[in-house]
């Protein structure tokens, strides 16, 4: 393998993709449709917490409380006057839980007097009560000086759910951005590299390409057209967006196999077909059960059709892919989507190089 | 001299059909070798197989000295190819096909201004391929086959499809890229052309040589010996060189003044190839 023909190749390609107005297509009409969701679906919050506290309002803990809640929980914070309304209000429901501290509390933890805080919450408890509970936990460890021993994640989970709250959990922005997202991937895999590779093909120019090349150098410049085509939209479109994975590493890892695993697919359709025309035909097919599981992985489905559905794999993707964002495992078994995956990178590289010696003999 | 192409019992089967069976042939140094046949008689086979883009079935090629299959790589360097259908990057200028072959060759960018100036499309460089003419194409398929300095230059009907003006240009290139000393396998539909350009021309048909030889020998053995006079009483006659009554009959007409024209018939490779292939190209 001769790297510096590969990098001839693949920036040939990516300035002759750019030149290309269906390349062009195919890479905006994911990017419009992530800036619609985008804009129509609200700023979502995990959930919303009405709290009251008794205390000093200038307290370093009130300040973690708030600080805490961030973009991800709705939070209400109402100072009332003693104990008794506090419990009234938590008893009445008019709050989800509340706190009370004593008039000194910062200086009694500083000085290690261990001032006794009291959180009121409902017999049954909720999930404001345990923001409350982690955030004062926080604030004191924060006030006496201790770094934090470990970050301790709260995970809200509702009663019976199961995956099928994936939407509810994620908010329909993130979860509809990131399908987006994934049919970016799917596009630039199904659309832009077979296109790459059977104009080569069909304009006869892959004929004066191989008589320095081999088959092989060329398909790795046209994989890794796929490949930064795919990590460049993908950078846009977070950034157009304001997505912010909560688990870097994952979310990557997720978007990487997937992008390779399609790019095999959309190389393979490109060594199949011998025109555009012919791509744009079949990859029309081929796009909803490539880009249609995004949209509908973590929502109630029958169990047959999830279960096909998982075999494919933009679900499998778009499940790491959600954990990332989310920075928890709201789908598991994560070993599985990867398995899937790569069984998807094999048999589409295994099928490519098949076609390709083929096609030489 | 030694071989700048080696063929022997080559063979390419697409299943039942033989495309290629069992030709052999060798070309010199510096010699133009046309290969001539109908569409389908296997003429692209044999450049695909000779330029490392198909795998023979049997039988071996050696190109520059090497092994057409198991040399490939390092065959590809030493040769290059014009080939029968335009295939540029319409979306690149006149330059930017060249340069991007000349980064793939490893050969300095400043070759692809000097090939423009070689072919006449200096003044076009910067324009996209697609607003070229066939011929401007052609010229620039040319330039870009040169791009390498090729030791072999194979050329599949370079001048199908091209208007008169432009082919003449494609010819008068080829002439000079075989005075300068590239070896040139050229296949061609036109007889005239493989006539003007080649030392010496194969035919193919089905797949198997029918004839090899200098063109003119390939004439003299195949066309007839006889000669077409006009005289001046507007009346033709067909005279045998061979037969010493119409050798008097013809000096005769000439001591009268009578002859207005005399044309040899020699035949042309167009008759050779339908006295082998029965039927014209």
């Amino acid at each position: 393998m001769r790297l510096p023909l590969v990098a001839a190749i693949f920036r040939k390609d990516v300035v002759d993709a750019i030149r290309d107005s269906r390349v062009l297509v195919s890479l905006l009409t994911p990017l419009i449709l992530a800036i619609i969701y985008n804009s129509v679906f609200p700023e979502e919050r995990l959930f919303e917490a009405k709290i009251a506290f008794v205390g000093p309002e200038n307290s370093a803990l009130v300040r973690t409380v708030e600080d805490r809640a961030g973009q991800t929980v709705k939070l209400t914070l109402r100072r009332v006057n003693s104990d008794a309304d506090a419990r009234r209000l938590v008893a009445s429901e008019d709050v989800d839980a509340a706190f009370v501290l004593p008039a000194d509390v910062d200086d009694a933890v500083r000085q290690g007097r261990r001032p006794t805080i009291t959180l009121i919450q409902p017999a049954n408890g909720n999930r404001a009560a345990t923001f409350l509970s982690a955030s004062l936990e926080a604030g004191l460890r924060a006030l006496d000086g201790q770094p934090p021993i470990a970050t301790v994640a709260v995970e809200l989970v509702q009663a019976g759910s199961t995956e099928a709250g994936v939407l509810g959990d994620l908010g329909p922005r993130r979860y509809f951005v990131l399908a987006t997202v994934v049919m970016m991937l799917g596009m630039i895999a199904v659309l832009v590299v077979p296109i790459v590779l059977t104009e080569e093909a069909e304009k006869k120019t892959l004929d004066a390409l191989l008589l320095v090349a081999s088959y092989g150098e060329v398909i790795l410049g046209k994989a890794l057209v796929g490949v930064v085509y795919s990590a460049a939209s993908i950078v846009l479109m977070l950034a157009l967006t304001r997505l912010r994975p909560a688990d870097i590493p994952t979310f990557v890892a997720g978007a990487g196999v997937l992008a390779v695993a399609l790019i095999g697919l959309g190389l393979l359709l490109g060594g199949v077909f011998r025109t555009a025309g012919q791509v744009y035909t079949w990859s029309s097919v081929l796009l909803l059960p490539i880009i249609g599981p995004a949209f509908v992985v973590g929502l109630p489905l029958p169990s047959a059709l999830d279960l096909a559905l998982r075999a494919l794999p933009t679900s499998q993707g778009m499940r790491i892919m959600t954990n990332g964002l989310a920075g928890k495992a709201l789908f598991n078994d994560e070993w599985i989507s990867y398995a899937v995956l790569l069984a998807w990178v094999a048999i589409a590289y295994g099928a490519l190089a098949w076609r390709l010696a083929r096609r030489e003999s | 001299m030694t071989a700048a192409v080696e063929v022997t019992g080559l063979e390419k089967h697409y299943g039942a059909v033989r495309a290629v069976d069992g030709v052999t042939f060798s070309v010199a140094e510096g010699e133009v070798f046309g290969l001539l046949g109908h569409n389908g008689a296997g003429k692209t086979t044999t450049i695909r197989m000779l330029t490392g883009r198909a795998r023979p079935t049997s039988g071996r090629a050696f190109v520059a000295g090497l092994d057409a299959v198991t040399d490939r790589d390092r065959v590809k360097p030493l040769i290059n190819a014009v080939f029968e259908d335009p295939n540029l990057y319409d979306r690149f200028a006149g330059i930017e096909n060249l340069r991007f072959f000349a980064t793939l060759y490893g050969v300095r960018g400043s070759r692809a201004d000097e090939l423009l100036e070689l072919v006449g499309l200096r003044d076009a460089a910067k324009r996209k391929a697609k607003t070229y003419s066939s011929g401007m194409k052609q010229r620039l398929m040319i330039a870009r086959s040169l791009i390498n300095s090729p030791r072999v230059l194979f050329m599949d009907e370079p001048t199908r499809g091209l208007d008169p003006t432009s082919a003449r240009e494609v010819r008068a290139l080829v002439a000079q890229l075989a005075r300068q000393g590239t070896t040139i396998f050229l296949t061609t539909h036109y007889m005239e052309e493989a006539d003007e350009l080649c030392t010496r021309v194969a035919f193919l048909s089905q797949g198997k040589i029918v004839a090899l030889d200098a063109p003119r020998e390939l004439k003299l053995r195949y066309g007839q010996r006889t000669a077409r006079v006009l005289l001046r009483d507007r009346t033709e006659h067909t005279i045998r060189l061979d037969d010493p009554q119409d050798a008097a009959k013809v000096a005769d007409w000439l001591r009268a003044d009578q002859v207005l024209t005399l044309h040899s018939q020699e035949g042309t490779l167009e008759d050779v190839f339908v006295a082998l292939a029965g039927r014209p190209l």
